[in-house]
């Protein structure tokens, strides 16, 4: 695709991407103090992530969609992701000259990754979700039944759990009983992620621990939501 | 010399060792067909793994807002349109929200191939077609599907119906009920909880319909089957007006089954001169009214319910008065029995 391109849009492309990474280099100095520099780093990324791909570069959309994101988390003082990201947009424009320096910003509080486990039998469900939480910049792991599942809960250690109902072997209930029985996992959050949305399971889910219901069909943006909403509260 | 071995081998056993050879041939032909077969198969499957991995691949990315459209749809084969269809198809039954609408926008462009199938003599294909532009592209198609109500078979015309009687969608609900008399194969609480799937936006349609005298009663009473399904507390006084217009048996049951559900003590005048039918059905019913929303005065007419000729319409009234939490008269009428 991106042979058939005109070589002066190409090099102006480049340019124009060059010069986003500047400025998105300027405003995230900024960021700590200027409270309107997420807003404009989301807003170059964003136009990155349109030109990278109306120019046949898939790889500076991804590293620019990501950049997106993570700003969004920026918001929250989860800064050092985004000089990576940031880093990994430069690298991405094909046959790059000396980029311009990304400066290194210290940031006091750095989060640690997020771990997630998906219990979930549905393959294609497994990969909505796992591909929403890990652009979000989360570490997620999945099981496709309860057993395994369990047996990943005990041997890991998560911050939070997306459980499906109905799964072979040992269901979501069962599952969710077994991890609140484990003294470390007792405040942990869990989102149950089920096409059973009847009131009585609801108050089920709740009645033995289940902070939270998305049902299917399901929004990622929504579930995404809710599990930054799960993470950012206080423990139970 | 005359006979023995020197003459050769028996022709019997040259027959049967020839007939050996061309089965043991036969069986080797067979084998490696079979073989080649699974070898075929499994390079059909390992192919379309591969298609597939590669656009879940751009679908997500398209998803999560990091891939173009038009990079997805470049890495669609022309022959492969249909068979990504299917694929989206299993992606849409997943989603809602913005996320829906993206897979929507990314099946637009193929859609027309599958409008095309409408055609067809077969009449799955057209009601596989019909299912697949109503999850992919009702907001475009609907028209179409509407069309697909009078198609020439009834499963066609179904699977259009139950398309279009979707959740919050109540725009199509009249197309629907005018053609419902033709559904007479499958059961009136069926086609009713088909109605009352769409929600609560479809209920002035539903009370409309249960009030229009040139509607076929039989339609009628599934209108106000719905009505009963959505808890409509509106639909209360279309349903008593049936009680005082209407004769039909089904109609009169559906009606009374509205009031059982948001009935109020101002209908029971209508409602009383029933318990007096000769259909089981509807003394159960207008019984059960009575003991639900009747006062003191109306104990008596309870009391008689208890010496029905139907056991249905005894079973009935307790069972409304224990739902009700009457237990004292509940003691009352088994003592005065």
């Amino acid at each position: 695709m991106a042979a058939e391109l005109d070589q002066d849009l190409m090099l102006e492309f480049k340019a124009a991407a060059r010069q986003a990474i500047a400025d998105l280099g300027t405003w995230l100095g900024a960021l700590p103090s200027d409270p309107t520099a997420a807003e404009r780093i989301t807003r170059l990324a964003h136009q990155l992530r349109g030109s990278g791909g109306a120019y046949g570069f898939p790889a500076v959309s991804t590293a620019a969609a990501r950049v997106e994101e993570s700003t969004r988390r920026a918001l929250r003082g989860r800064v050092n992701r985004l000089v990576v990201e940031l880093a990994a947009v430069d690298s991405a424009i094909p046959d790059a000259r000396p980029a311009p320096p990304v400066p290194v910003v210290v940031v006091p509080t750095l989060d640690r990754q997020v771990r997630i486990l998906i219990a979930e039998d549905d393959r294609l469900t497994l990969s909505l979700v796992k591909d929403r939480l890990e652009r979000a910049g989360h570490r997620v792991d999945h099981r496709p039944d309860g057993i395994e599942a369990l047996e990943a809960a005990t041997n890991g250690s998560y911050d939070l759990f997306i459980i499906d109902v109905k799964m072979p072997r040992l269901d979501g209930f069962g599952l969710v009983q077994q991890i609140r029985a484990l003294p470390r996992y007792a405040k942990t959050p869990v989102l149950m992620l089920t096409a059973l949305g009847g009131p009585q399971d609801v108050v089920r889910g709740f009645q033995i621990g289940v902070d939270d219901y998305v049902r299917k069909p399901f929004s990622p943006t929504e579930l995404l939501a809710r599990v930054d909403r799960l993470l950012e509260r206080p423990a139970r | 010399m005359t006979g023995g071995v020197l003459d050769g081998p028996d022709p019997a056993l040259r027959f049967l060792a020839v007939g050996l050879l061309l089965l043991l041939v036969l069986i080797v032909a067979l084998i490696r067909t079979a073989l080649s077969y699974r070898a075929a198969n499994n390079h059909t499957r390992a192919e379309w793994l591969r298609r597939e991995a590669a656009w879940e691949s751009a679908v997500l990315g398209v998803l999560g807002g990091s891939l173009p459209d038009a990079e997805l749809h470049a890495v669609i084969g022309s022959a492969d349109r249909l068979y990504f269809i299917e694929y989206l198809l299993r992606f849409a039954r997943r989603l809602q929200g913005d996320e829906r609408g993206t897979v929507e926008r990314l099946a637009a462009p193929y859609l027309p191939a599958i409008a095309a199938r409408l055609d067809q003599r077969d009449d799955e294909f057209r009601a596989r077609a019909i299912n697949t532009l109503s999850c992919l592209g009702l907001a475009d198609y609907g028209p179409v599907i509407v069309a697909a109500l009078d198609d020439r078979s009834d499963l066609v015309a179904m699977v259009a119906a139950r398309s279009l009687a979707r959740p919050g969608v109540p725009e199509y609900a009249e197309e629907v009920l005018r053609r419902l008399g033709r559904f007479h194969q499958w059961r009136p609480s069926f086609l009713a909880s088909m109605l009352a799937q769409i929600g609560l936006d479809v209920a002035p349609v539903l009370r409309r319909t249960l009030l229009d005298a040139a509607v076929e009663p039989s339609v009628r009473a599934i209108a106000a089957e719905a009505l009963r399904e959505l808890h409509d507390p509106e639909a209360a006084d279309p349903a008593s007006e049936v009680l005082r217009t209407s004769d039909d048996r089904d109609l009169l049951a559906a009606s009374l089954g509205v009031l059982m559900e948001v009935g109020q003590p101002e209908h029971l005048d209508l409602v009383r001169p029933l318990i007096g039918s000769k259909e089981p059905i509807l003394r159960a019913r207008a019984y059960a009214i009575v003991a639900r929303l009747g006062g003191a005065d109306d104990v008596a007419v309870i009391r008689d319910a208890f010496h029905d000729d139907s056991p249905w319409v005894v079973i009935r009234v307790l069972e409304t008065l224990r739902a009700a939490g009457a237990h004292d008269a509940l003691a009352q009428l088994g003592e005065a029995s």
